[in-house]
């Protein structure tokens, strides 16, 4: 586990995979456990995307290193079957990526858009 | 919400095992919520049924086969970064360990590559292991290998059924000529079917038919690659040429690879069958063949020798007595005394590879313990056993990756060197390569060896307690039985170093002995060339004589020739003749018949030469025809003669049947070789014969080498179409016969140098690693007054005595490898004790200077930083 140094600019880490790119936004309104965190990813995209745990805890164990997350003790969660899980929460610093993700992502969607590539709107 | 039917709980075990795929230290911080997450995953698919379980678990299985070995990747790349980072911190560790690492994997497999390639690389053909070579024995003399005759070769091959094919081949040198141009060329007289025997492809065109070496087809000619690039540039264009073989025509029908192996210098190959009218004892014959499918050599050896036998009892005359049998193609190819010779090289690069081996390990140990504190805080802060284990482990494998490259580079290069100057000495010189098995040899032991002593601290670390461990008193125990450890690795390292010195030292000395033999006459200033000329030019002797006649006199006008002589062979040529010879007719075995090497000459030649009339006199050319004069080496004569019955005049049978008068004596001579001493020889006048090669023997004034160019237009001058070949000074031609030898000296003598170099950084080593680690006692004692001079003795005699008990081990074991040396000596025993001391003396030198120079930084040491800092 490794604070984020100092000097280091949200921008250095980017772009972000999606899978991490999605446990932050998860992770955004409210501090969650790793269950919880692949329910609200799928919900979040309709089940489009889905996380198993594999890529889930590796990808935290990432930004648990790089300072993007930080690790809350154990409790229980009453809404599932009561067993205690690890709760996580977006550091600030967390969070200035994930917004320096999403204005990386706004400018390259604007690119495409001056292209005209725009998406079909059902 | 609960769900305790079976099926989630198969998955859910199949998950935990699943588990088992990533890093334990992820496992242990991950594995308890990633398994309840896979559980409450399963219970929600089963219960919604958004997905078919069974596309469910094939995505979790994919998950995890990915995920798992990322992190693996996560945690090298993490060991790797750690690693190198602490090697940094110490450099003169990383270089001497990456410097020994990569001369001990580069010399070693430098070496294995190029006996690999000499003697142990399969020969290039189909199936190799079942090529044999049939040889004659005869047994009652203990001769276990003749070569064949004619006649006998061809009743093997009528008789015998262990064989695909078998063929016959007889070395034969050719003037090779098209367009004029003549030139020398080694030449091969083979069966027709040798080639598919044999299993080798042409560069380009085909080989022999079957029946082209019939009479009246045998007009067709391969020329090796060798040749081929040589003369032609790799034209392919040159097959169907026409060219002159010794002034015969020849289609050249194909290309063949130069590297056959079981013979080298061979440009021309022509088809040949014996002639069964040829006389069965004539034996001249290499016999080679190919076992059939599941035939082995003793099975074709047992019946070979029962169709000997009965031959032997058919034709008495020539074969009463003469056995045979087979023996694998390898054996034939590597001589007795290369492969003597090349088995001391390995034995010694393997010593080598020991010490570089002890090496490793001693400054591997002494980094390891001087790292012992931080691997024990790390413990005691918690780091795991796999974890520290692991980090001592990458450690060592980087190290012995970069030595690892660093020598791979080093071998690669010295192969280079070695192609280009062993080229002459060694068969199949070109072929050197870097060899993958061994290399992956030297890899691993070194490896290994890195890797074991790199260990040993840190399980130290992990069986102590940990609060003895953190008590410096508590280190000095494993800090005692670890110095003794590497204690014992410089006494063996100097053993090592002190054997391969004085083997070094014995084989120099040996062949200075050799160098400086005396053979018979003075070997300076003394030029030989060979000329051969075509028959159809000069069919008698008498066309021979004059042409010859003519040559010498060409010759001999040269500036700076003061006499020239001919023989059919020179001292030390490559071309041997003898024959039985004695005072009664000479049967075979009996003990006052002779086998003496026999040579035609000119009485020039003893001119030329300058050996000593000892009585009588040389030929002249009045000489009557039926005098059939001869002259004999001293040596003969006191064979013959050995009661001092005057020799001249008497009359002596040679083996071909003739009678010869005793006219003249002369002064023995080493006709082959440095080491065999000189040849019993009897010298036949050219009133007698020719011989189709003759060699001119031309003493001169001053230097011999620049003449070589001039020798060669006095010969075309008298007749431009005949070649002048093996065109060298004496001194060249001697020295060429002591190649091994020196070969030998040069190598054992590099190891030996490596070896002592090893070693010396070894004992310095250790020594700078004491005096660091005694910084404070030292400067204690320089405090309260010692001074530095007595404190620089005391540790330096500390190594010291390491080193003479290293010595002492050494020449202990060179008196013992002295008997697999004995072989390879001249001149000098295996254990001359004044070579033993010249080694000694010189390597306590070596050792003096290796344990004074880290000693000395003990005066360096500034008494209250020391004491501060401690």
């Amino acid at each position: 586990m490794r604070a984020a140094d100092d000097d280091e600019r949200p921008e250095s880490l980017l772009p972000l995979q999606p899978a991490a790119f999605h446990i932050l936004v998860a992770l955004a309104e409210t501090d969650r456990h790793g269950y919880a965190i692949m329910q609200e990813v799928s919900e979040r995209t309709g089940g489009a995307i889905r996380i198993n745990p594999g890529t889930l805890y590796t990808t935290i164990r990432r930004l648990l290193d790089q300072g993007l997350l930080l690790e809350l003790d154990d409790r229980p969660d009453p809404s599932e079957d009561d067993e205690r899980r690890r709760y996580y929460r977006l550091t600030p610093f967390g969070r200035a990526v994930a917004r320096a993700e999403v204005a990386r992502l706004e400018r390259m969607t604007a690119l495409a858009r001056q292209a005209g590539i725009t998406p079909k709107r059902a | 919400m609960a769900d305790r039917s079976p099926s989630t709980s198969i998955a859910v075990r199949v998950y935990d095992a699943l588990l088992r795929c990533y890093p334990k230290a992820f496992r242990e911080e991950y594995g308890r919520h990633m398994r309840n997450d896979f559980r409450s995953q399963w219970r929600f698919e089963r219960a919604h049924g958004g997905v078919p379980l069974a596309r469910f678990a094939v995505s979790v299985l994919a998950d995890i086969t990915m995920t798992a070995a990322r992190e693996h990747l996560h945690v090298l790349n993490q060991d790797l970064r750690v690693a190198w980072r602490s090697l940094r911190k110490a450099p003169a560790f990383t270089v001497a360990a990456v410097a020994t690492l990569a001369l001990g994997i580069g010399a070693t497999t430098a070496m294995f590559s190029i006996v690999y390639a000499v003697l142990l690389r399969p020969l290039p053909f189909r199936e190799p292991a079942r090529l044999v070579e049939l040889v004659e024995t005869q047994p009652r003399a203990n001769i276990d290998a003749y070569a064949v005759s004619g006649p006998n070769f061809l009743s093997w091959r009528e008789r015998a059924a262990s064989y695909e094919a078998i063929s016959a081949l007889w070395e034969e040198s050719f003037t090779f000529a098209e367009a004029g141009n003549p030139e020398r060329v080694g030449g091969m007289r083979v069966s027709a079917n040798l080639w598919s025997m044999l299993g080798v492809r042409t560069i380009a065109g085909r080989t022999f038919d079957t029946g082209e070496d019939q009479p009246g087809r045998e007009q067709v000619a391969l020329i090796g690659e060798g040749l081929w690039r040589r003369r032609y540039a790799a034209d392919a264009g040159v097959v169907g040429r026409t060219v002159r073989l010794s002034g015969q025509p020849h289609t050249v029908i194909g290309i063949v690879p130069d590297d056959v192996g079981f013979t080298s210098g061979v440009d021309v190959w022509v088809p040949y069958a014996p002639d069964p009218r040829m006389p069965r004892g004539d034996r001249r014959l290499t016999v080679i063949g190919r076992l059939r499918p599941g035939v082995g050599v003793a099975q074709a050896s047992a019946e070979l020798d029962r169709i000997a036998d009965a031959l032997g009892r058919e034709f008495p005359k020539s074969n009463e007595h003469y056995r045979a049998r087979v023996r694998p193609l390898t054996e034939m190819i590597v001589s007795n005394d290369v492969d003597g010779a090349l088995k001391v090289l390995l034995a010694a690069v393997g010593l080598l590879l020991l010490v570089a081996c002890a090496n490793v390990a001693n400054l591997v140990l002494t980094r390891a313990t001087a790292r012992t504190p931080e691997l024990t805080l790390r413990r005691a802060l918690g780091a795991s056993a796999a974890r520290l284990t692991r980090q001592v482990l990458t450690e060592s494998l980087v190290l012995g990756a970069v030595g690892g490259v660093a020598g791979i580079a080093l071998a690669f290069a010295a192969l280079q060197v070695a192609r280009v100057t062993l080229a002459g000495e060694l068969p199949r010189a070109s072929t050197f390569a870097l060899d993958g098995s061994v290399l992956l040899f030297a890899l691993a032991v070194t490896l290994i060896t890195s890797v074991a002593f790199g260990l040993i601290p840190a399980w130290r670390v992990l069986r102590t307690d940990l609060a003895d461990a953190l008590r410096p008193a508590g280190r000095v125990v494993s800090d005692r039985s670890q110095a003794r450890l590497r204690h014992a690795f410089v006494i063996g390292q100097f053993c090592l170093a002190t054997m391969l010195a004085i083997g070094a030292t014995l084989l120099a000395q040996s062949l200075a002995r050799l160098l400086s033999v005396d053979v018979g006459f003075p070997p300076d200033r003394l030029m030989v060339a060979s000329i051969n000329p075509s028959p159809d030019k000069y069919p008698t002797p008498d066309h021979a004589g004059a042409f010859y006649g003519r040559v010498a006199d060409e010759v001999r006008a040269l500036p700076g020739v003061t006499s020239v002589g001919l023989a059919s062979t020179a001292p030390f040529g490559s071309f041997w003749s003898s024959m039985e010879m004695g005072p009664t007719r000479p049967t075979a075995g009996l003990p006052e018949s002779l086998r003496t090497d026999w040579r035609i000459v000119t009485s020039d030649y003893f001119r030329a030469l300058d050996v000593p009339v000892r009585r009588g006199r040389l030929f002249a050319d009045s000489d009557p025809e039926t005098l059939r004069p001869i002259i004999l080496g001293e040596s003969v004569v006191r064979r013959l003669w050995p009661d001092g019955v005057d020799p001249i005049g008497q009359r002596v049978w040679l083996g071909n049947g003739q009678v010869r008068t005793v006219i003249g004596i002369v002064g023995d001579v080493h006709q082959r070789t440095l080491d065999a001493g000189r040849t019993p020889t009897m010298y036949l006048p050219t009133t007698w014969t020719w011989w189709p090669t003759m060699t001119l023997i031309v003493r001169t004034a001053g230097a011999p080498a620049p003449l070589a160019a001039s020798l060669r237009d006095a010969v075309r001058r008298v007749d431009p179409d005949q070649a002048v070949f093996d065109v060298r000074t004496m001194s060249a031609q001697m020295q060429a016969t002591a190649a091994q030898s020196q070969l030998n000296a040069r190598l054992l003598g590099l190891f030996a140098l490596l070896g002592l170099v090893l070693g010396g950084v070894g004992v310095a080593g250790v020594l700078a690693d004491a005096v660091a680690r005694r910084r404070a006692e030292l400067a204690l004692r320089m405090a309260l007054g010692a001074t530095g001079r007595r404190v620089v003795r005391e540790v330096a005699a500390r190594g010291l005595v390491l080193c003479v008990w290293g010595l002492g081990l050494g020449l202990i074991g060179a008196l013992w490898l002295g008997r697999a040396l004995s072989g390879l000596l001249f001149g000098v025993t295996a254990h001359d004790p004044i070579v033993f001391s010249a080694v000694a003396i010189v390597l306590m030198g070596v050792a003096a200077i290796a344990c004074w120079l880290p000693a000395s930084r003990v005066t360096r040491i500034d008494p209250a930083t020391a004491l501060r800092g401690d």
